[in-house]
């Protein structure tokens, strides 16, 4: 076992039995992603939290618990008693909605500030003109706006497609050649997959349209680059909101972290005939040859 | 079959009773994300299908070795890591050479396929692969199919196939230099040394590497059946040399290799010679254009055209005048289409035109039909397969179709159908395959034709955790009509040939166990076969019908790499073999025990100068005598392997 399992596995042999405070965690299961983006927010919130692993059995909340820190979006859909806080992560596509009565959840997007990404994306590919999303998920329509919004301010048109399904893909794709400069794709579980993402390297390196991901693993699998956020940084922001509620302030529905992770593909970007700049390569956390 | 079921049965009885764990798709999700054992399990592989596909799916039993395991283990030769691979054993054949077996079965002639960077080099005249050749310190990743491949790859890959990768010009950003010492417990082992250079110019990937090698087989004594003997301390040379230059850009490359290859022996076919060494050669040529077109919808065409010449066993001495010139033309087109993700397709053709030339000093009686002294054949060849990943399992379909001018058709087919669920994935393989006359198989006896073989296997494996993974694998392969030389003498002489026997094949089941966490790995794997319906007397044990001649029914492997420090690595290697049967001469058998066969490895890497690494390993660390079996009755006394021999190597990229 690696030094970060060991410490995983102290981590919430320590916290899993001690109840202490009134927030509590709640993991979909002991995944090694969300146990990371865990292990990170335990570090940032400093007191001990009780976690509780929903593949082993259910979350019995110590009485008291006045927020909940969910991790994944088995957990994040978990049924809370009423009153309780809820602040979720690491559930790409999720978006959880209360009676207007309760505490409003808060979401900690896998996205970076949509702003960073659109600029990001720009000064990788300067010449970009027309950027098309892609998803299935309903609730990333809610940020196509925001899209517009930021390439509107860079001169790049955005092109927002919702996919019925990820078996949509390939026709959307071939429907876009000739339409788009590059093409975005959403953390969406609902359309990325080890299928899809084949689909979407051979079509991008087919054509030479980049490929853009959110999330470090796309861009191994073939995107030019991907701007996202480390899961450690997620669950620095979870402890961030969690704190800020406890002590009476107001988050938005969604948190879109500022510190991004890019990770930058040397055999796409040739493939796309993108040019990395010595100042992106700088600021990549990841580079994959 | 139900043999089969039986033993899958034993092994995973929860896969009778248990359904499949749900994944979700925020699981599949977030496991694209992960590294360490996932990655390793995760790896992508082209070697049974062509088109990438996760390890853990594709169809067929496949094991990939990369150049960070390679280095670890501080392997002198690509037999250094050929032998732990725990369905694969060496045992020797004749004039020096040694040969593969697969599961149990004797695989030398024409039953593996190696391909080097894309070449072919199982030679065409016995379709042999001399395994002492090649760099291994080149090597950038070796994929293996442990099963029949012949769908893909046609004739030569009938029981296994042995894909090696080398450097590229994207790996290498530069150069790369090595040399080896090896110094044995009677005598000096080993030298040798390479030099890489690739890089990108613009937009064209340039590599060149470069091999000279130096070794020897033993440095230990020799004794024939009738009790001569020669020390192989100066006999038995091994002398490699390779340089290997490719260039591409964009969708373009070529590839030039030349290659050659020696060695000398005093055993040759048996006994002892007695005025010193044999020399045994086989030099090569290999040149090759690929290209890749991108068409419209998903479609990929790979066109590619190879031309290889070589003069395989070539002797020119005393004791054997052997010199037929081969030349093989190869032209291929496959085409890749991946309409979505309810199926992919590849399918193609592929055309081969061989030709033989025999030179003056070979025997009289080794010529072609008619006395001529030339021989030419065509093949070709219409393959396919598709890949449909449905609800419940991916499943994958193929066959292909061969027409030689000699021996006439083969058509083999393959079903596969595997299934990755949650943390199990399991296949099942039905698959049949050919070997394909060679050269001097179609001279020997012209009515000859191929053997084919009939393989099930079935494969388990559950990641316990991030840890660990286990697998387990049964398999049944049976050869019918196998192709094996034999000889009869009679008062006018000597008759060689080759012809179709009855049937042959084994079965049995391997277990495996892998645990990655870091920089600390080890795997732990064992195979065990039983002959199954041997009608092969030459290959048969009397009164042991359960095994077959030279190979042991089971086998242990262990390989492990611990870190020490920042930079310096343990990494230790053992096999475990059970006992073997051999002929012993005066046509009784003989017992050759038990033996456990131990490397030690230390890597220092990046210590002394950011780029440098340096071996020190022991090699056969407790002195097992291993010798290499011949596993039929022809008269070759047990060779042994190399004494216990201290090894250092040193790597540096600059």
């Amino acid at each position: 076992m690696g030094s970060k399992s060991l410490a995983c596995a102290a981590l919430l042999f320590l916290t899993g039995t001690v109840s202490a405070g009134n927030t509590a965690a709640v993991l979909s299961s002991g995944g090694s992603a969300y146990l990371e983006a865990f292990s990170a927010f335990q570090a940032a919130y400093g007191a001990e939290v009780p976690y509780y692993d929903l593949s082993k059995g259910k979350a019995d909340l110590p009485a008291g618990t006045r927020t909940v820190v969910a991790f994944g979006g088995k957990a994040a859909a978990y049924q809370y008693p009423p009153g309780i806080q809820l602040v979720y992560c690491m559930a790409p596509g999720a978006y959880i909605k209360t009676a207007p009565q309760r505490p409003k959840p808060v979401k900690i997007s896998l996205l970076p500030v949509i702003g960073t990404i659109m600029a990001t994306i720009r000064a990788i590919q300067p010449s970009l003109r027309t950027l098309k999303l892609f998803w299935v998920s309903p609730s990333y329509g809610h940020y196509t706006e925001e899209f517009r919004t930021e390439g509107a301010r860079l001169g790049v048109t955005i092109s927002a497609l919702r996919l019925e399904s990820s078996d949509d893909l390939p026709s959307a794709l071939r429907q876009g050649i000739g339409g788009m400069d590059a093409f975005l794709v959403m953390p969406d579980p609902l359309l990325i997959t080890p299928d899809t993402m084949m689909i979407l390297r051979e079509f991008s390196w087919a054509n030479g349209i980049p490929f853009y991901g959110s999330t470090k693993g796309m861009a191994r699998e073939g995107a030019v680059a991907s701007v996202g956020v480390s899961f450690k940084d997620i669950g620095a922001a979870a402890a961030a909101a969690a704190l800020r509620l406890e002590a009476g302030g107001d988050l938005p529905d969604v948190i879109f972290p500022e510190k991004i992770e890019l990770t930058l593909n040397a055999s796409a970007a040739k493939k796309c005939r993108v040019d990395f700049t010595s100042d992106i390569i700088g600021e990549a956390a990841y580079l994959f040859p | 079959m139900q043999y089969l079921l039986s033993i899958l049965l034993i092994l995973f009885p929860s896969f009778a009773f248990a359904g499949w764990p749900a994944k979700s798709e925020e699981d599949e999700f977030f496991s694209l994300e992960r590294a360490s054992l996932e990655d390793t399990l995760n790896v992508k592989t082209s070697v049974a299908t062509k088109s990438a596909m996760n390890l853990r799916e594709t169809p067929g039993l496949v094991a990939v070795i990369t150049r960070e395991e390679i280095q670890a283990l501080g392997a002198r030769d690509l037999i250094d890591v050929l032998k732990l691979v725990p369905e694969f054993d060496f045992g020797v054949d004749v004039q020096g050479n040694l040969g593969l077996a697969v599961r149990g079965n004797w695989a030398n002639e024409g039953k593996v396929l190696l391909i080097w960077d894309g070449q072919v080099y199982n030679e065409p005249l016995y379709s042999t692969v001399q395994f002492d050749r090649f760099p291994v310190d080149q090597i950038e990743q070796i994929e293996i199919i442990k099963g029949p491949g012949s769908v893909v790859y046609g004739g030569n890959a009938e029981l296994a196939v042995i894909n090696i990768h080398t450097l590229s010009a994207k790996t290498l950003k530069g150069s790369d230099a090595f040399a080896g010492y090896g110094q044995g417990t009677n005598a000096r082992a080993r030298e040798y040394a390479g030099y890489s250079f690739g890089n990108t110019f613009g937009k064209t990937d340039i590599a060149a590497k470069a091999f000279l090698g130096g070794a020897q087989r033993s440095d230990r004594r020799y004794t024939d059946f009738s009790g001569a003997s020669y020390a192989m301390n100066g006999n038995s040379r091994l002398r490699p040399e390779n340089l290997n230059l490719s260039v591409a850009r964009g969708d373009s490359s070529f590839r030039l290799i030349l290659d050659d290859f020696y060695l000398t022996d005093r055993d040759h076919f048996g006994s002892v010679l007695s005025t010193g060494p044999s020399k045994v050669q086989f030099p090569a040529v290999f040149a090759e254009a690929r290209h890749t077109i991108w068409l419209p919808g998903l479609v990929r065409l790979e066109p590619s055209l190879n031309y290889a010449k070589s003069q395989a066993w070539l002797e020119k001495d005393n004791y054997f005048g052997y010199d037929k010139k081969t030349e093989r033309v190869t032209a291929a087109l496959t085409a890749f289409y991946h309409p979505g993700q309810y199926a992919d397709f590849m399918g193609g053709t592929e055309y081969y035109h061989d030709a033989v030339k025999v030179d003056d000093i070979t025997a009289a009686g080794s010529q072609y039909g008619n006395g001529s002294d030339s021989a030419r054949y065509d093949n070709y060849a219409f393959f396919g397969q598709g890949n449909f990943p449905l609800e419940f399992v991916n499943l994958t379909a193929g066959a292909r179709y061969d027409k030689h001018s000699q021996y006439g058709s083969s058509l083999v087919p393959r079903v596969a159908a595997t299934r990755l669920a949650g943390d199990f994935n399991l296949k099942a393989i039905y698959s049949q395959a050919f070997r394909a006359p060679s050269i001097e198989n179609i001279r020997l006896n012209p009515a000859i034709k191929p053997e084919k073989t009939t393989s099930e296997e079935f494969e388990a494996g559950y990641k316990a955790s991030e840890t660990v993974f286990l697998s387990a694998n049964v398999f049944d392969i049976a050869i019918k009509d196998p192709i094996i030389f034999n000889s009869s003498t009679t008062p006018a002489g000597t008759t060689e040939s080759y012809r179709n026997y009855d049937r042959t094949g084994t079965a049995g089941f391997g277990l495996g166990f892998k645990f990655k966490s870091g920089a600390s790995r080890a795997d732990l794997s064992y195979q065990c076969y039983m002959a199954h319906d041997n009608r092969v007397d030459v290959y048969s044990v009397p009164l042991h019908a359960s095994y077959l001649l030279g190979f042991p029914r089971h086998k242990f492997t262990l390989t492990a790499s611990l870190p020490l420090g920042p930079g310096l690595s343990l990494n230790p290697s053992a096999i475990y073999l059970s006992r073997r049967y051999g002929y012993a001469g005066d046509g009784s058998l003989k017992v050759f025990g038990e033996r456990v066969m131990t490397d030690l490895n230390l890597r220092m890497k990046d210590r002394l100068l950011k780029g440098l690494a340096l071996d020190l390993g022991v090699k056969d660390l407790f002195k097992s005598g291993y010798s290499y079996i011949q596993p039929y009755d022809g008269g070759h006394a047990p060779l042994p392997a190399g004494s216990r021999e201290i090894f250092i190597k040193a790597d540096y990229g600059f």
